[in-house]
């Protein structure tokens, strides 16, 4: 890869096929530095503030709604029967699928030697850790009795009695508390070398220490880095592991139902590809505003690198419509009247709507994504995934509650109305979300600066991790 | 490291460990104590308002246990005797009818006001125990209340958790005796061994096969 | 388990029941009754007298989380042993007492369950010849009436608290007064209850007060009487086992509640498909429950029921050339209307073709014109005295409400004693019954609860529960059944035998004025003879004498041309007795207020039931509002569109609306006894019918969608169908056959293993089986803003299918189904549970452990037949009104409340998952009843004791069966080996053990619409 970075300074005549640089402007080591360390370093813009105001605040009103559902009861909610499940366990898969992509992106990317990924990779990983958060929310609290969650677990006690192992809803304890710790360790493992930066940059006694004890006392030599790397990549494909089976275990938790809509052996799949889509389109959402907010970043967040993003959405946009039409299929040629009238009743029962706003997006939406002009134009971009981000949650709904609301026996069809906990709880997590982004880009290095110099034109090959 | 951190920092890791035990010590207590069954009431004693002695009036006046608590075969209480029952013996020119332990009984028996007897074994409430299947199929009475006729003031003998019962209901040959001893809070097997040759016997002929599951006790 | 019939203490102090119980607490039952009535609403009272609840499993849980103090974790409790010890009683077992719930159609027979003193259940007594041990829906409910906080508990006089030594006096002036001047201005109004020392009491009263006005009515009885028809104290009855062809015309005699306990089972007896089936054709306007069970049926306007027996008398009067019948026929001048020819001569002929075999019946509330035509019919058909009886009942002198009110608007009456019904709700307005009431200088109203007419009396007294106090009743056949006290009235409540043998001069002690008229009633009058008496329940052979009715046909022809029927109108307004609450009386009862409605599946709520086309024509939809106008009254309700009904024609539930009385019937529902007047009871012709602009009423219903979307879950044929292929609806399940298992499965064959089969050819929707469910297995009330949400918790649920081959009105044809756990032996729910909850039983069962549930209601979710209910709310600690206050709520349940709980199942918290288990407490009682048995011995060997659960107990057409499938020989192995044995969604392959016997029509190849009878799944094959 350096050879051929060399290559391109020496034989301009190759530049038709060369790749477009990671960094514009021919941009310097020092330069890299100082642009992603003055984020940390400068002083804090108002706009941040308004920012964590407001995000806070709907974090605090959410987290009140939580406490006030867990001492009055699950009624609070709009749940009912036959819609046991509603918005409760959309928002967590939302959350969680969103997540995956984070790891997919950083991880998998990194291990496919993806250079163009390293500027959004750590943004990535943080949407992970935080949406992780924000995911595992729901199934802690979503029970009837929270006091007692610790049935989940494998502790010995008194009831000589053990959590049933053959439960979906356990597969998703374990593998969702699993992949928190190894997403953060890989996020965290990421910053060292730049934590290290910054403790060296650091002015003040506090700073110093915070990103001294951060950084683990990291010097930079080629034993550290060594190992370092070594374990890096470890991770990466520990990670990149977990990507897949906790989707997998996720999805199960439909597949492994007898309800009509659940019961698909396609799921994992259908949710992989939903999650790297929605994930994807969270990056977008976030890194276009993060550039335009702090100029410097503008040559290293490139609008080819965006684009690749754009182009990773179209993909699996399309993976996604895909899985849609197959569905159809399915239960048109299954010739079961269950399953048919389930995925009648989607599209004309009380919530159809939900699945229409579902379909309508993520059929159209990502398909535009075919035009350079649509991919390259920022602004539409970032619009554009927002709606994608919109219609994903609709689609998780379309999936868990439509799919509840006309299962087997008419006599038992319902209709669902959030409560306004519902929603103050799902803009709650919103809250979270932002609120964690928001600290990550003002205390941390938002990019991986170790990574960008190393794929800097004549940077040293050893750095770029090419000899693994 | 020095030319980052300050020399005090040395300590630090060894801190973090202490403090990490210091946070980690409460939890594992609390398990420990919870989730363990030192949790359950073993050795509760309370003093009860009149002061009756198993020990005296089973162990050393050979009472039987069924002459007070008279439905323990029929019903799925265990009754505590009626003040009249008490009275029987003890009631207008009887045994010790003027002794002031006792003023409680007579006072009740008068006033036709229930002697508040302080619970000692307790269950759950959405546990069903059945004492007449039990003392019925050879589960003697000591096999949970202990050796109660040696007790002067009744103290709970065995935890009553849920794992202690699924004990014996997962191999109960280990405490089955034949049921003219379930009464007899003096008899012994002999050896383990013996009890389990004894046990199985009984469990095969009787085909003693107690519920595992939670419709047994659950309801 | 065996039952026995010890008759009570005569003696009983409080104290046999008061501190009974051998549990943790023991609070002073009279203090809770101050708290009680300090703040009834909602039963916002209690100290945590727990019994087997989840409060003290919250105490624990607490402490769990929390930090552990010793005082928290083990906080003393007391248990009390009795003082002297009760005759009888066991702590802690159940002891049955025969009894007989009183009501205006005939007495229902029960045996009630007494835990420790408390009556917690009502079964139906089996010894009874009218009783097959069923019970209806309300028998059930009158357990929760006994204990209802909202009782009046106090006699007022202008609403002041006085002793009963007053209302003493009170009744020894008014006695002395009434001697003086030979009952001059006394009148005494009681309810239609058949009492044999009631009616001795009144015949010693008449006789010492000549002058005494005696009225005896109800809100919903019959205008005439068959004294004239039949002559005097006869009845008609029919006996349903032997009638082939039974033609009924708005007559609902499936529904006890209107037309007397002890048909169902008659009928459903000929509707075994295998054996000699018997066919019904039903006219009339609006689904009932016969009409839902009809082969034929015919939407006709109740103000034309008249007509449409005239008409098929004319026809069959044409064939055989009975000149008799030919002109009763032409003499009915009625509304002229014209019905479909071929229905007419396709009955008539039928009719003719099972002469002898037939039974024509009009409903018990129609005029005496149209019951002349059905009698004048059956008589023609040589039915009367083969498949129609007449008991001869009591002559019954008394007069009717009207003729009270006359004599009140007279000024004839100083002292009125109102001992039954609450006239001030229900008499036509006509009668202007409460200012005439207000003009009465002494008036006493003996009630339940201090309701709208208690307002109007000078004095009110608290009446006491039929569980309450000693008496004694007729059933429908005139057996006289044993009324005894199971409890000492909680509130002193007084009986009307009390207040009537005192005014007698009678010295009541106990049981002396019952057992006064039992020696005076029976040849046999010794203690021996008296306690069998008590110990069965009921007298044999004090049946009504039955003989072949002759119809008196110049009587007949009388009633018929004196008959002048109003013109029915653009709309008629038809009053039902509600399936809930009767005719009101029941409207304080919340597990009746969210039992569903047989049809509409309507809880907590009455609506104006309009067909789909006058829906059209109107322009309303469900929940709009209409104005219904009549005689100058008019009242405002939603509409709820309701097909099978008749067009033109609306009905509307009574006993609706009603305010001021108890919390639990505010805000429920709407009044229509305004609309009624004293010459319309049953229906009102002439009724304007308008549209409201007002934004629409939220109903709140347990079934919404009634379209089985053409998958065959209820599965039913035809009797042709059945004859050339048995097996017709297994054959349904087409190419959905069960799925296989590529893991090994358990196979469940060893020892008991449970199975139930339901036969939808004899259910007949009636509901009492969802009450017996939720009696026994302490299931919460969660009220209509809870139901509205999706959120009841009925174990058992009703499934009304409403399917039409042809989606034609005319075509329709309704199915009840009943659904609860199907015990699946490869359990959706078990396998995602993951706290190991919910198990299977290695007899078969799916197994509930509420303790052991933390709520991620998966189960729920994976239920295909969704009958798990979940506890979204503390429904049983908190006030129905205050579930969203959280901690804020008042905690806690009523104390008498509590007393009403099965103490064998466990009353569940908020957060956890419940459902039927097939009454496991029942069948662990059974076993260990054996294991007891056996002792020392192979307990295999030993016989399990009789035990059924308590659906199937009560269950009056016994279509449900219970029982050992593993047994060969059992009832239920026998049901499942049926041929019309089918299992829903078999395809899942969860191999449940709740079948289901496919329905099978009878429909006459000669009616119109023949093809389309019993084609509910017709062409829907999958």
């Amino acid at each position: 890869m350096s050879a051929s970075a060399t290559n391109e300074t020496e034989t301009p005549d190759l530049s038709a096929i060369a790749r477009p640089p990671q960094v514009l402007n021919n941009r310097g080591p020092l330069w890299v530095t100082d642009a992603v360390c003055s984020i940390v370093e400068g002083k804090t813009p108002l706009w941040w503030y308004a920012g964590i105001t407001v995000s806070g605040a709907f974090a605090a009103a959410g987290l009140a709604c939580i406490l006030y559902m867990i001492v009055t009861g699950v009624g609070v909610w709009g749940s009912n029967s036959p819609a046991f499940w509603a918005w409760d366990i959309t928002n967590f898969i939302f959350w969680v699928s969103m997540a995956h992509a984070g790891s997919f992106i950083s991880a998998v990317l990194f291990l496919t030697r993806q250079k163009w990924s390293l500027s959004v990779s750590r943004a990535a990983e943080a949407m992970t850790v935080f949406a992780i958060v924000c995911a595992g929310v729901y199934p802690a609290i979503h029970i009837g009795r929270v006091w007692f969650v610790w049935f989940l677990f494998p502790v010995p006690n008194n009831y000589g009695m053990w959590p049933n192992f053959s439960s979906p809803l356990l597969w998703d304890v374990f593998a969702v508390s699993s992949y928190l710790t190894v997403s953060s360790l890989f996020w965290f493992a990421g910053m060292i070398p730049d934590l290290a930066v910054l403790r060296d940059r650091a002015t003040t006694k506090i700073r110093k220490f915070c990103y001294g004890v951060a950084s683990l006392g990291w010097l930079g030599t080629a034993r550290q880095w060594r190992h370092y790397e070594s374990m890096y990549v470890l991770l990466a494909g520990l990670t990149a592991v977990l990507v897949v089976t906790v989707t997998t275990i996720v999805a199960s938790d439909c597949a492994t139902s007898v309800i009509p809509g659940w019961h698909a052996t396609i799921f994992p799949f259908y949710f992989m590809a939903g999650a790297v889509y929605s994930g994807s389109a969270t990056v977008l959402t976030l890194l276009i505003p993060l550039r335009a907010l702090y100029p410097q970043l503008k040559d290293l967040i490139t609008p080819s690198q965006l684009e690749k993003v754009a182009k990773l959405l179209l993909m699996m946009g399309s993976c996604v419509a895909y899985v849609y039409v197959f569905e159809l299929f399915c239960a048109w040629y299954s010739g079961n009247a269950f399953e048919r009238g389930a995925f009648w009743e989607r599209f004309h029962g009380t919530a159809a709507w939900y699945a229409i706003t579902c379909l309508t997006i993520n059929l159209t939406v990502p398909q535009l994504f075919w035009f350079k002009r649509i991919r390259t134009c920022l602004p539409l971009v970032f619009v554009l995934a927002i709606l994608c981000n919109v219609g994903m949650w609709f689609e998780r709904f379309m999936i868990v509650t439509t799919s509840l609301l006309h299962d087997f026996l008419p006599s038992s069809w319902g209709n669902f109305h959030p409560s306004i906990v519902d929603i103050l709880t799902a803009t709650g997590t919103v809250g979270i979300f932002f609120t964690l982004f928001l600290l990550f880009i003002r205390f941390v290095p938002v990019m991986s600066m170790n990574e960008l110099k190393a794929a800097l034109p004549g940077a040293q090959p050893q750095h770029s991790g090419e000899e693994h | 490291m020095s030319n980052f951190f300050p020399r005090w920092a040395n300590w630090l890791p060894v801190q973090l460990l202490v403090c990490v035990l210091l946070a980690g010590a409460p939890v594992t207590l609390g398990i420990w104590y919870y989730f363990t069954p030192k949790y359950t009431r073993v050795g509760y004693q309370p003093e009860q308002p009149v002061p009756f002695s198993h020990a005296l009036h089973v162990k050393q006046l050979g009472m039987d246990c069924r002459y007070c608590h008279s439905f323990v075969e029929v019903s799925g209480h265990a009754n505590l005797p009626s003040t009249q029952t008490c009275i029987n013996c003890h009631g207008e020119g009887k045994i010790l009818s003027q002794s002031p332990r006792l003023a409680p009984v007579r006072e009740s028996w008068k006033t036709g006001q229930p002697i508040p007897w302080v619970q000692i074994h307790r269950l759950p409430d959405y546990a069903y125990f059945n004492h007449a299947v039990h003392v019925n199929r050879g589960v003697s009475c000591y096999s949970c209340h202990g050796k109660v006729n040696e007790m002067s003031q009744v103290r709970e003998a065995e935890s009553l958790s849920m794992k202690w019962c699924l004990d014996c209901h997962r191999s109960p040959e280990n405490f089955l005796r034949p049921t003219s001893e379930v009464f007899n809070m003096d008899w012994h097997p002999g050896s383990a061994e013996k009890q389990r040759e004894a046990g199985l016997k009984l469990k095969q002929d009787w085909k003693v096969n107690p519920p595992v599951n939670c419709g047994g006790c659950h309801r | 388990m065996k039952k026995i019939f010890p008759h009570p203490q005569r003696d009983a102090k409080p104290t046999l029941w008061r501190s009974l119980e051998e549990r943790a607490d023991t609070s002073s039952f009279r203090e809770s009754l101050g708290r009680e009535f300090s703040d009834a609403a909602a039963g916002r009272d209690s100290d945590g007298l727990s019994r087997r609840d989840f409060v003290r499993l919250m105490g624990a849980a607490t402490a769990l989380t929390g930090v552990g103090l010793t005082g928290c974790r083990r906080p003393e409790a007391h248990l009390v042993p009795f003082a002297k010890a009760a005759e009888w009683t066991i702590p802690g077992k159940f002891l049955y007492y025969a009894s007989a719930m009183p009501a205006p159609t005939g007495a229902i027979p029960v045996i009630v369950t007494t835990s420790d003193g408390r009556p917690v259940k009502i079964e139906g007594n089996p010894l009874h010849p009218l009783s097959n041990g069923s019970t209806d829906a309300f028998a059930q409910a009158s357990v929760l009436d006994l204990y209802d906080p909202h009782r009046s508990k106090e006699i007022t006089h202008d609403s002041l608290k006085v002793s009963r030594g007053d209302l003493d006096n009170l009744v020894a002036k008014i006695r002395y007064t009434a001697g003086t001047n030979g009952g001059q201005g006394l009148a005494i109004l009681v309810g239609k209850e058949q009492s044999p020392t009631v009616e001795r009491l009144h015949a010693a009263l008449a006789q010492q007060f000549p002058k005494l006005l005696w009225v005896q009515d109800e809100a919903i009885s019959s205008p005439g009487s068959f004294d004239a028809l039949l002559g005097p104290g006869a009845r008609p009855s029919v006996d349903f086992t032997k009638a082939d062809i039974i033609l009924s015309v708005g007559a609902d005699f499936l529904n006890p509640a209107e037309s007397g306990f002890g048909f169902a089972n008659g009928f459903a007896a000929r509707r075994d498909p295998s054996g000699k089936m018997n066919r019904l054709y039903v006219a009339e306007n609006h689904f009932s429950l016969t009409g839902g069970m009809a082969d034929h049926r015919l939407r006709v306007r109740a103000s034309e029921y008249g007509d449409f027996l005239a008409a098929v008398a004319a026809a069959v009067a044409a064939k055989t050339g009975d000149s008799t019948l030919k002109t009763l026929a032409s003499g009915y001048k009625g509304t002229g209307a014209a019905f479909d020819p071929a229905w007419i001569k396709g009955v008539a002929d039928d009719l003719i073709a099972a002469k002898g075999r037939g039974a024509v019946l009009a409903g018990s509330q129609l005029p005496d014109a149209v019951q002349a035509l059905a009698l004048g019919l059956n008589a023609s058909l040589g039915n009367l005295g083969a498949t129609i009886t007449a008991r001869q009942g009591m002559v019954k002198s008394a007069a009717k409400l009207a003729d009270l009110a006359a004599a009140m608007q007279a000024g004839a009456v100083q002292t009125l004693l109102i001992l039954g019904g609450n006239p001030v709700l229900t008499a036509p307005p006509d009668l202007d019954f409460p200012n005439l009431l207000a003009r009465v200088p002494e008036t006493l109203h003996l009630s339940l609860f201090a309701d709208e007419t208690s307002k109007v009396t000078h004095w009110q007294v608290p009446a006491a529960h039929y569980l309450e106090s000693w008496g004694d009743t007729r059933s429908l056949d005139g057996t006289i059944c044993a009324v005894q006290p199971m409890i000492l009235p909680l509130w002193n409540g007084i009986s009307s035998i009390e207040i009537l043998a005192a005014l007698a001069g009678e010295k009541v002690d106990g049981p002396s004025a019952v057992r006064a008229t039992f020696n005076a009633g029976s040849k046999d009058a010794s203690d021996a003879a008296w306690h069998s008496f008590l110990k069965h329940g009921f007298a044999a052979g004090t049946a009504f004498a039955t003989a072949a009715p002759a119809l008196n046909q110049a009587a007949a022809q009388a009633a018929v041309q004196s008959f002048k029927v109003e013109s029915p109108g653009e709309f008629e307004a038809v009053f039902l007795r509600s399936s809930s609450v009767d005719d009101g009386r029941y409207s304080g009862n919340s597990w009746l207020q969210e039992t569903p409605d047989f049809v509409t599946k309507l809880v907590w709520d009455n609506a104006v039931l309009v067909s789909p086309a006058d829906a059209k024509a109107i322009g309303i939809h469900d929940g709009d509002w209409l104005r219904l106008t009549a005689g100058g009254r008019s009242v405002d309700a939603a509409a709820l569109i309701t097909p099978g009904h008749a067009d033109r024609s609306v009905s509307i539930a009574l006993g609706y609306g009603r305010k001021g009385v108890s919390h639990v019937m505010e805000k429920v529902g709407f009044d229509a006894y305004p609309l009624r007047s004293s010459s319309t009871i049953c229906f009102r012709p002439g009724v304007k019918v308008e549209r409201l602009s007002k934004d629409a009423y939220v109903f709140a219903r347990t079934q919404e969608h009634e379209n089985m979307e053409g998958r065959n879950i209820a599965r039913e044929g035809t009797v042709e169908q059945f004859a050339e292929e048995p097996k017709f609806a297994s054959e349904m399940d087409g190419e959905l056959a069960p799925a296989k298992s590529i893991y090994p499965t358990p196979s469940y064959d060893k020892g008991l293993q449970w199975g139930l089969s339901i036969d939808l050819n004899s259910c007949i929707g009636c509901n009492a089986c969802l009450l017996a469910c939720r009696s026994e297995n302490n299931v919460p009330v969660v009220g209509k803003d809870q139901v509205r949400k999706g959120r009841d918790m009925a174990w058992i649920r009703i499934d009304r299918w409403f399917a039409s081959a042809d989606h034609k009105e005319e075509n329709l044809e309704m199915i009840p189904m009943a659904v609860m756990c199907q015990q699946c032996e490869i359990a959706p729910c078990e396998a995602v549970c993951p706290a190991n909850a919910t198990v299977h039983s290695e007899e078969g069962l799916n197994l509930m452990a509420y303790n052991r549930c933390i709520g991620t209601r998966y189960c729920a979710n994976n239920c295909p037949w969704k009958v798990r209910r979940f506890n979204w709310f503390d429904y049983n600690e908190r006030p129905l009104d205050e579930l969203y206050f959280g901690p804020l709520a008042h905690k806690g349940m009523a104390d008498s409340v509590q007393m009403s709980k099965n103490p064998n199942v466990t009353v569940r918290m908020r957060g956890v998952m419940e459902k039927c288990t097939f009454c496991i407490q029942r069948i662990e009682e059974a076993k260990i009843a054996r294991s007891v048995a056996a002792k020392g011995s192979d307990v295999e060997k030993t016989p399990l004791p009789a035990f059924k659960t308590a659906c199937q107990q009560a269950c009056p057409s016994e279509s449900i069966v219970f029982g050992s499938i593993n047994d060969k020989e059992s009832a239920v192995s026998r049901a499942k080996a049926d041929p019309r044995t089918y299992t829903s969604l078999v395809h899942l392959g969860t191999r449940p053990r709740v079948t289901y016997m496919a329905r099978v029509r009878n429909p006459n190849p000669a009616m119109p619409g023949a093809s389309l009878v019993g084609a509910a799944n017709r062409g829907q094959h999958a």
